[in-house]
């Protein structure tokens, strides 16, 4: 028997499964979709099967020959989804979950998905506030808002970051996966969806899943692109000529006499054309003159996937190179993934995976590092020099960018991950039961080079002629005026065990399904590091350091670190109407006191279809509509190990007596907590999955609920002052959270050919912190209590406007009394041009009692996303755009305070907006030589809207027909033009409003200037199938 | 089917297996951070590294950028720092009411630092006790009146910022003890003075520790008997003093937590006895002849040197010291160096004698206001840079001229600026304490001092002269200091508020950038006077700025940063955190 698959447009599909009912009979469609097969007999019944097509059978009969043309699955019904520990029906599923197709995500010009994700799947909210360093431009993600409290004793973890799990093993290891290799992402929500991840699972889950092969020939893809970056926004800082007369403005405000004002008039309006004649007498210092705006980008991957019923294999090789806005800084990334899998009997399986990557940072000089580079050029003040006609490096404020950026020093990690697997599943005698075992093995190890050279630069002295050029060494901020050398060896071990028992059976109407698992995880982890100052040599290998002991330091560590868990998960569905389910997770961590390392978190869920009930039979709009509710709890394990322990640490360098030689010494820890455990949210979700207008329109829709306890707190009001030590944190502060999210997505094909698809997600999350240690002074206020409001509210002063002429009454330029303003604000002198701050109290003084509320979290509440999908005749365009609302963020920094920081330069943000008495509808408030305290106070003023929608990613494609590509035997081939962070609108109009605002742990955090700009990506790029 | 069976007994074993061993799964990590109770205190060498641990956690103010001189009227340290709220009176218990004070002046007010460094050594005390055979008899002996000493030290820090304290002479402990046990009210100002009084006194009775280390003594830089007579001297000295020792305070102060219930002018002869006493036993301190040279490394553990904290060069805060960053002339050579934190005032500038030992006022002193830098007394010289001084330091490779005056034909980098820039709104910088060897940007090992000999005599000619009149041993104890300064003997037959004057004048100036003027006005009441005045930059121009062809004119200008002093600020306010804490303590008056 012999015959041709082919999809409803009458192209050949490859690869489609031919099998004999009844037999181990069957074969593929080679390249052209043909088949050829020895059957038993006209009675046989073929079964053709492919993946995104439904299932046909077809009986032999008398026939020799046939075309088939397979039906592509409509509904996403059948589709399996990746959940905890397992795969689930999409019908089958009663927790809340959503999911997005890798291919998707790799339409962004970006080397993770961290910074394609949000708006795509509904429930997550990702703000790129880290910025955009090559390599280090992760996007805070969260899903379902901030789930808990910052923890100040733990700068540098997010409590509300979400688990990572990556083909089934727990793994923090986004960064190292090419977007290209990822086959699905999973979101996991509610309790019920959580509940297998215990006490990792409060935060949500992200499952990621990556390619494997497929049943077919080999089929080998190459794709790549090319583009480049600019920043968003990059700051406007004024020219010589405004930075002068704004210093005058600013001093004349200040009360300097005319006479002793820095810049005469005549000097300021001859500045350039004397600059022309006399460069290094007056020089002109543009920061903007380093960046590089058209920072390279590229990305290149080769796949081979292929198998038979017997091998299936799948091999990955991808290459990603980001370069930096300036020259030292760049990231590249060496990404590989293999995948076998092997059907040793037919009922044992046996699968590994090899995923990895090998990476390089590269960054400036170790002693300055690219964030205070960012913070200099916008510092640098336009008269001072940063480069001399002579080529010589100039400084402003005694920092040298060129001499930094140049030093010939560096800071480079190189990092290297192994992310293996092997699993052997093995079918039971029992009728749907199978058992499958895991070992994964993820070394790691990462080998960091700090090299630092002197910041040379030179001072001029112009009294002579020729001008005098005299050579330093730039040591303000911190730079030494030595060389070292410092390098760091780190190594991590994580090795995860698992057993895995699966059931799944159909009794009548109920398809029962099972699971139960133990799970090990531990951790081994070292690290040793050593730094040797004063190189006479400038090479930068440690044999060449100096030989004194004093410039040596040697320092290192190593610690393990273990989990247990048992999960189970139980589910029936009955005639696809009603389904229960019952999962959870007993967990055990190292983390607490032998007693108290326990814990279970379960949850339970269930969902009734309405839509097949017979009393909606008639309904015929409506194909589905799938009513879930889920009750659960869930942990978070939060603060760090051993905290239940009383000790003492041990301090290097302690002290020193006569002979000058540092020694050692110890010192009592905090005060040990032995009851410390995890964090609980105990998470409430109800929602619907409809599918109306045959299957066109999709909407889902859910509101949930958590409420989040034993979140770690320092017990501050407790002991008294006089205890003489901190007590660990305990587990005692609590909050909620609250939340609607929607998902609707509609597609429709028109009789033209053009293919429409809309995608839209919306999620709103509201939080509010229901017990926190906070002071009397504040609980008492209702303005000023944090009880009661969502986590990082921001407090500060309500600003009433700039004062005017004509609030100073009696002419004499300062505003009090005499005219009628009896507040007193700060002890300020207060002029037109200053901020007026509301006296809440009516207390005759803004102090703290008058702080208010001014603003939410910068961590937006609510996050949106749209995309466009349209395709016609080879032509395919993609538009999604991603937007958040309901954020509010500290807009103060350079570019609208002048002259802070030594007499810094300012912005045109604030020349062009500052206030003077003939500009008194003023954005800014009056110029001062030092940065005023009464203008410089948090408040409203300042605190600004940082909704934002932005055209997050677009691509436009070229499919070239299949025709043409058939004679040079390509069988795909596709060029596009696809862009990142293209288009943004927002009320900032001087800066990115994703960046800033809150650091590494989520606690409110001023200072966007030091923080690497995000950036707006262009590329080409082509994908080709051979 | 033999084949599953083995795979899933293997699967079935495995997991009860990890059941019955998951417990020693999760217990056989071992926190290698930190160390447990029985090896800490297993051995003399152990234990001592806990002692280590408590001389590392001594104050080391030389890392402040913000001085305890820039609470005083000797300088202006500009508007980033606490000082220049606390100038403006604006002064509270938290935040909410006005300039938080618990960060002033790098930790000395900070009562949970110092409540955490007395709770160490009640470890310390309670553990060797615990642990005692494992010790040496002389060890603990020895150890323990180190740790007392560092206790009383710390106390007095209290003392002189807060006024009476809680006295904690145990480990506090909640496992053990109730709130109420936990929350002791504050011993009136009496009782915590005598307290830290008291044991010195049993220290230097017990004899256990050194008089004196000497430069190249391997335990130089522990607590001695001299560091112990002379906190208790200067501790009776402090509250002798008019502002505690008057029976009368300017707030209502009912319990006397910040003052003596009543005056008692014997205090006066108590301190001098104290400081007499340090002069006639422990002879081996003397001044140390050069006054410019006294800080330099290489001068360590000289015989002036009483107590200091041990400082090393080139590694990590707080044990070295970065004074280079913050204090000194801004731009050297054209070159940025330093962030100009320490700029004198005119009023200090003044203070300065004239080479002939007269005060400048003094109509035949000779001075000339429009040359005011002009034949001045020696540490003048040593201590201050002024507009067309000379600035050498050995690291350097030339002499550079600093010039802070408003020159419009070549101005000068360090040109006054009245601006938020690190160039000084004073047209001063210090001079005194600096490193001669590493220049800004590099640590040095230099020692903070805290008590130094100069301090005894000086200390002794004002409570002797307060409590006597200013005998024979007064105008020698002031000849002594007067005489190393480079100033002639005091004329005879002062009053002895004509002396008083001197005295206090005399440790304005030798004292200057040392951390001292601080106590010193608060003690005699005079912060009332000095701090509600404004101080004063020298605004240098010429009288044809186009060309510089005219004189340069010098004019006291005010600097208009707020100024205040209200009488809650005799003492600090106790941090309204630790308030909420203790229900049963009383904030200070006016707070």
């Amino acid at each position: 028997m012999s015959g041709r698959v082919v999809d409803s447009k009458g192209q050949a599909l490859v690869g489609v499964s031919v099998k004999e009912n009844g037999t181990s009979n069957g074969t593929v469609t080679d390249s052209n979709g043909n088949f050829r097969l020895n059957v038993s007999g006209p009675s046989s019944v073929l079964t053709f099967s492919f993946v995104g097509y439904l299932p046909q059978e077809v009986h032999v009969r008398d026939q020799t020959s046939i075309q088939i043309t397979l039906a592509e699955t409509n509904s996403k019904l059948d589709d399996v989804v990746v959940v905890g520990y397992t795969t689930q029906k999409r019908s089958a599923i009663t927790g809340a979950i959503s999911s997005v197709k890798g291919s998707d995500l790799a339409k962004a010009p970006v080397d993770n998905i961290t910074n394609s994700l949000a708006g795509q799947v509904s429930g997550v909210i990702a703000r790129q506030n880290g910025g955009g360093e090559p390599g280090n431009d992760n996007t805070t993600i969260h899903i379902r808002g901030i789930n808990s409290i910052p923890n100040p004793n733990f700068p540098n973890s997010d409590p509300s970051a979400p688990l990572i799990v990556i083909d089934g093993i727990i793994r923090n290891n986004l960064n190292q996966i090419d977007p290209n290799e990822i086959e699905s992402v999973t979101i996991l929500k509610d309790a019920a969806a959580v509940a297998p991840y215990g006490l990792g699972g409060a935060n949500g889950v992200i499952l990621i899943t990556t390619k494997t092969g497929k049943n077919g020939p080999p089929s080998l893809s190459l794709s790549g692109f090319y583009g480049h970056q600019a920043p968003t926004y990059y700051p406007k800082v004024l020219g010589p000529q405004d930075y002068m007369t704004l210093y005058d403005e600013a001093q004349t405000n200040d009360k300097v006499a005319a006479a002793n004002l820095a810049y005469a008039p005549d000097y300021i309006s001859s500045y350039l054309t004397n600059h022309a004649k006399d460069p290094d007498l007056y020089p002109i210092g543009n920061g903007r003159s380093i960046v590089n705006f058209k920072a390279p980008e590229q990305n290149y991957n080769m796949a081979l996937s292929g198998g038979s019923d017997r091998v299936k294999y799948y091999a990955n090789l991808g290459y990603f190179n980001q370069a930096g806005l300036f020259a030292p800084i760049s990231y590249t990334r060496y990404s590989y993934n293999l995948g076998v899998e092997v059907n040793a009997t037919s009922s044992t399986r046996v699968s590994i995976s090899l995923k990895g990557a090998f990476e390089k940072n590269t960054d400036v000089d170790a002693a300055i590092g690219n964030s205070t580079i960012f913070r200099d050029s916008y510092k640098l003040i336009p008269v001072n020099p940063l480069q001399f006609s002579n080529g010589d490096y100039g400084s402003s404020q005694g920092l040298s960018l060129l001499g930094a950026l140049n030093s010939g020093g560096y800071s480079h990690t190189y990092t290297n991950t192994l992310l293996s697997t092997l699993a052997i599943e093995q079918r039971l005698p029992i009728k749907g039961l199978s058992i499958k075992g895991t070992l994964s093995y993820d070394p790691t190890s990462t080998n960091q080079k700090q090299w630092h050279l002197p910041f040379y630069y030179y001072t001029i002295n112009t009294s002579s002629t020729p001008y005098v050029y005299t050579k330093a060494i730039a040591t303000a901020e911190g730079p030494p005026a030595y060389t070292y050398l410092y390098e760091q060896y780190l190594k991590s071990e994580n090795f995860t065990y698992q057993g895995i028992l699966t059931y799944n059976n159909t009794f009548g109407k109920n398809s029962v399904s099972g699971l139960v698992v133990a799970e090990a995880r531990n951790n081994t982890n070292s690290n040793f590091n050593a730094r040797i100052n004063n190189y006479s040599l400038q090479v930068s290998e440690f044999n060449f350091g100096s030989s004194n002991k004093n410039d040596y330091t040697i320092g290192g560590t190593s610690g393990t670190a273990s989990q247990v868990g048992y999960v189970y998960t139980v589910g029936d569905v009955f005639d696809g109407k009603y389904s229960l389910a019952a999962s959870g997770r007993y967990d055990g961590h190292y983390y607490f006191a032998p007693g108290h390392q326990y814990a279970f978190f379960p949850a339970f869920s269930g969902f009734w279809n309405i839509a097949r009930e017979n009393f909606m039979k008639n309904v015929s709009w409506l194909d589905d509509f799938k009513l879930r509710a889920s009750w659960g709890k869930s942990g978070s394990l939060a603060g760090g190990p051993y905290q239940y322990q009383n000790a003492y640490n041990l301090i290097g360098d302690a002290s020193a007596y006569g002979n000058g030689v540092l020694v050692q010494g110890t010192s009592p820890t905090n005060q040990a907590n032995p009851f410390i455990t995890w964090e609980q949210a105990v998470k409430t979700d109800i929602g619907f999955d409809a599918s109306l207008l045959n299957r066109k329109l999709n909407v889902t829709i859910d509101v949930y609920k958590q409420n989040r306890s034993g979140i770690l707190a320092q017990p501050t009001t407790i002991l008294p002052g006089e205890y003489g030590t901190v007590l660990s944190q305990v587990n005692d502060e609590s909050m909620e959270g609250k939340g609607i999210e929607l998902t609707v997505g509609t597609h429709h094909q028109f009789a033209n050919g053009l293919q429409l698809a809309i995608n839209g997600t919306f999620s709103y999350n509201t939080n509010k912190l229901t017990q926190v240690y906070e002071t009397a002074a504040t609980f008492d206020n209702p303005n000023r209590r944090v009880t009661g409001r969502p986590v990082n509210t921001q407090f500060g002063y309500h600003a009433m406007g700039l004062f005017q002429k004509s609030d100073d009454k009696n002419g004499d330029g300062t505003i009090n009394t005499s005219d009628g303003y009896t507040v007193n604000q700060f002890n300020a002198v207060l002029r037109p041009g200053d901020i007026r701050y509301e006296d809440v109290n009516h207390d005759g003084k803004i102090d703290a009692n008058d702080i208010v509320p001014i603003g939410n979290s910068p961590v937006p509440l609510i996050d949106y996303g749209l995309n466009l999908n349209a395709s016609w005749k080879g032509f395919d365009l993609s538009l999604f755009f991603q937007g958040a609302a309901k954020s509010t963020i500290n807009v103060q920094s350079f570019i609208t305070i002048p002259f802070n920081n030594n007499s810094s330069n300012t912005g045109y943000e604030y020349f062009d907006n500052r206030w003077t008495p003939s500009h008194p509808n003023a954005k800014y408030p009056i110029a001062d030589v030092s940065p005023s305290s009464n203008n410089t106070q948090t408040s409203d003023f300042w605190n600004r809207n940082a909704s934002y929608v932005r055209l997050k990613t677009a691509q436009l494609g070229y499919s070239i027909p299949p025709k043409i590509l058939k004679r040079i035997a390509i069988k795909a081939f596709r060029v596009y033009v696809s862009g990142q962070n293209l288009l943004t609108l927002s009320p900032l109009k001087f800066m990115d409003p994703e960046l800033g605002g809150v650091n590494t742990a989520g606690q409110i955090a001023t200072g966007q200037e030091v923080i690497y700009p995000i950036q707006r990506v262009i590329t080409v790029g082509f994908s080709a199938t051979f | 089917m033999k084949r599953y069976k083995f795979l899933f007994n293997i699967g079935f074993v495995a997991m009860l297996i990890c059941t019955a061993s998951c417990n020693k799964y999760l217990n056989d990590n071992v926190n290698k951070a930190t160390i447990p109770d029985a090896d800490q205190w297993a051995s003399e060498a152990s234990a001592d590294l806990f002692v280590n641990g408590m001389y590392g956690h001594l104050y080391n103010p030389t890392n402040s950028p913000d001085p305890l001189d820039n609470f005083t009227d000797d300088n202006d340290g500009g508007i980033y720092w606490t000082s220049y709220h606390y100038k403006a009176a604006n002064v509270g218990p938290s935040v909410d009411a006005g300039t938080q004070f618990n960060t002033f002046g790098n930790n000395y007010a900070d009562w949970d630092s110092n409540y955490a460094r007395i709770r160490i050594c009640n470890v310390f005390l309670q553990k060797t006790k615990q642990y005692s055979a494992n010790f040496s008899s002389a060890w603990i002996a020895k150890r323990t009146d180190e740790v007392r000493f560092i206790r009383a030290f710390t106390y007095s820090m209290l003392l002189q910022f807060f006024g009476g304290v809680p006295l904690w002479t145990t480990v506090p402990d909640n496992n053990t003890m109730t709130a109420a046990q936990l929350d002791q009210p504050r011993a009136t100002f009496e009782q915590t003075f005598n307290f830290i009084d008291n044991e010195l006194d049993t220290i230097i009775k017990n004899g256990n520790l050194a008089v004196k280390y000497n430069h190249g003594d391997a335990d130089a830089g522990r607590a001695t008997l001299g560091a112990a007579l002379m906190l208790k001297g200067w501790i009776e000295l402090f509250a002798a003093s008019p502002t505690f020792n008057s029976g009368t305070y300017p707030l209502p102060d009912p319990g006397n937590l910040v003052h003596f219930a009543t005056a008692d002018p014997q205090r006066w002869a108590k301190a001098a006895a104290t400081f007499q006493q340090f002069m006639t036993n422990y002879t081996q301190y003397s001044l140390f002849p050069d006054y410019s040279k006294f800080w330099y490394e290489d001068n360590e553990y000289n015989s002036e040197i009483i107590w200091d904290k041990n400082l090393v060069a080139n590694v990590p805060s707080p044990e070295s010291s970065n004074y280079d960053q913050y204090g000194g002339p801004v731009y050297i050579l054209g070159q940025y160096y330093t962030w100009g934190n320490y700029d004198p005032t005119q009023e200090l500038v003044d203070a300065y004698r004239m080479a002939n030992g007269k005060d400048i006022t003094d109509p035949t002193s000779g001075y000339d206001p429009q040359h005011p830098y002009v034949g001045r007394e020696q540490r003048f010289y040593q201590s201050i840079v002024f507009d067309g001084a000379p600035y050498f330091q050995p690291w350097m490779k030339r002499t550079d001229t600093i010039y802070t005056r408003i020159d419009k034909v070549h101005p000068s980098q360090n040109q006054i600026d009245f601006a938020s820039s690190d160039v000084s709104n004073t047209a001063y910088y210090n001079r005194k304490r600096l490193n001669p060897n590493g220049g800004a940007g590099v640590s040095s090992g230099i020692n903070y001092i805290y008590f130094r000999f100069a301090e005894v005599l000086l200390g002794y000619a004002e409570a002797q002269n307060e409590a006597v009149g200013p005998d024979a041993s007064v105008y020698a104890a002031m000849t002594t200091v007067r005489a190393r300064g480079g100033l002639p003997a005091l004329p005879a037959g002062l009053t002895q508020a004509q002396m008083r004057t001197q005295i206090q004048n005399e440790r304005r100036v030798e004292f200057a950038f040392e951390d001292k003027r601080y106590y010193d006005i608060i003690r005699w009441g005079t912060a009332k006077t000095v701090l509600a005045t404004d101080r004063h930059a020298m605004e240098i121009t010429n009288s044809s700025p186009t060309d510089d062809a005219g004189v340069w004119v010098y004019t006291p200008i005010p600097l208009n940063h707020p100024y205040g002093f209200l009488d809650k600020m005799w003492v600090a306010p106790i941090p309204q955190t630790v308030m909420d804490a203790n229900t049963k303590l009383i904030q200070n008056p006016g707070y």
